[in-house]
């Protein structure tokens, strides 16, 4: 799968047949930081000779571990959220935009997840 | 709307193999018929599914190579799901694989943990496929 889109909340994942696959910023490699002028997510990688930047560049294949998934009942009758209010899901995702019925939460803060490159 | 029971989510497990195999009859079926309108988005899917795992190690697997990887495996204590992500995923380095096998330091010792890659390395690669694939084409 591969990096899609990112916003400064969420990386977004794609499998190529299926896009809804998110990993919130809590899940990324830590330390992290988004930088704005790439717009990309960043792990800063501590090695012995020092701190190195390592970019979540878009179309890089990752690897991570799926730790929830979330069915949304997108059928015309089910009960909608009152306007206003702040749709979050339990992995604290914000869902005000996305209303997939289908969403994958992942992880990359483990050894050997990231980036395939990487490791 | 119809209204459907879940009777058991967890009845078996299918390998990426499996899904594949699964997918691919369903290609040769529906050959046969007209498309209609109504089944584009589900051969659109299909066809990007088969597209995913046709770049995953599943695609040059069959049933005797899966066969020959369990039998390959049983020596050691697995559970079924990490037999499955093992097939599935083909895991070639100590830090790949300690991600599908649970505290896989407590239970097992280095040379085990060597020895297990080697079974995995046992299963077709793709990238073994392309590069034959390079070769015939020249």
């Amino acid at each position: 799968m591969h990096v899609r889109t990112r916003l400064c909340c969420v990386c977004s994942v794609s499998l190529g047949f299926f896009d809804d696959v998110f990993i919130p910023h809590q899940s990324l490699q830590h330390p992290k930081r988004f930088d704005h002028e790439e717009q990309l997510w960043v792990w800063q990688y501590e090695a012995e000779d020092g701190r190195h930047d390592l970019f979540m560049d878009v179309e890089e294949e990752v690897r991570l571990r799926v730790i929830h998934e979330e069915f949304v009942d997108t059928f015309p009758s089910s009960v909608k959220p009152h306007m206003g209010q702040d749709t979050v899901s339990s992995s604290g995702v914000s869902l005000d935009e996305v209303r997939a019925p289908y969403t994958i939460i992942g992880s990359i803060s483990e050894s050997g997840l990231g980036l395939v490159t990487w490791w | 709307r119809t209204e459907m029971d879940l009777l058991n989510d967890k009845s078996a497990v299918l390998s990426d193999f499996e899904v594949l195999d699964f997918l691919s009859s369903l290609h040769k079926r529906k050959k046969k018929r007209h498309s209609s309108g109504k089944t584009e988005s589900v051969e659109t899917i299909t066809y990007e599914t088969k597209e995913f795992l046709s770049k995953r190690p599943c695609a040059c697997q069959s049933p005797e190579v899966i066969k020959q990887f369990l039998e390959s495996i049983a020596c050691f204590s697995l559970t079924k799901a990490e037999k499955l992500q093992l097939l599935n995923l083909r895991p070639v380095s100590p830090v790949e694989i300690q991600l599908v096998i649970e505290e896989l330091e407590e239970r097992f010792s280095e040379e085990q943990v060597e020895e297990m890659l080697k079974v995995v390395s046992s299963l077709p690669s793709n990238d073994a496929k392309e590069t034959e694939d390079m070769t015939e084409s020249k």
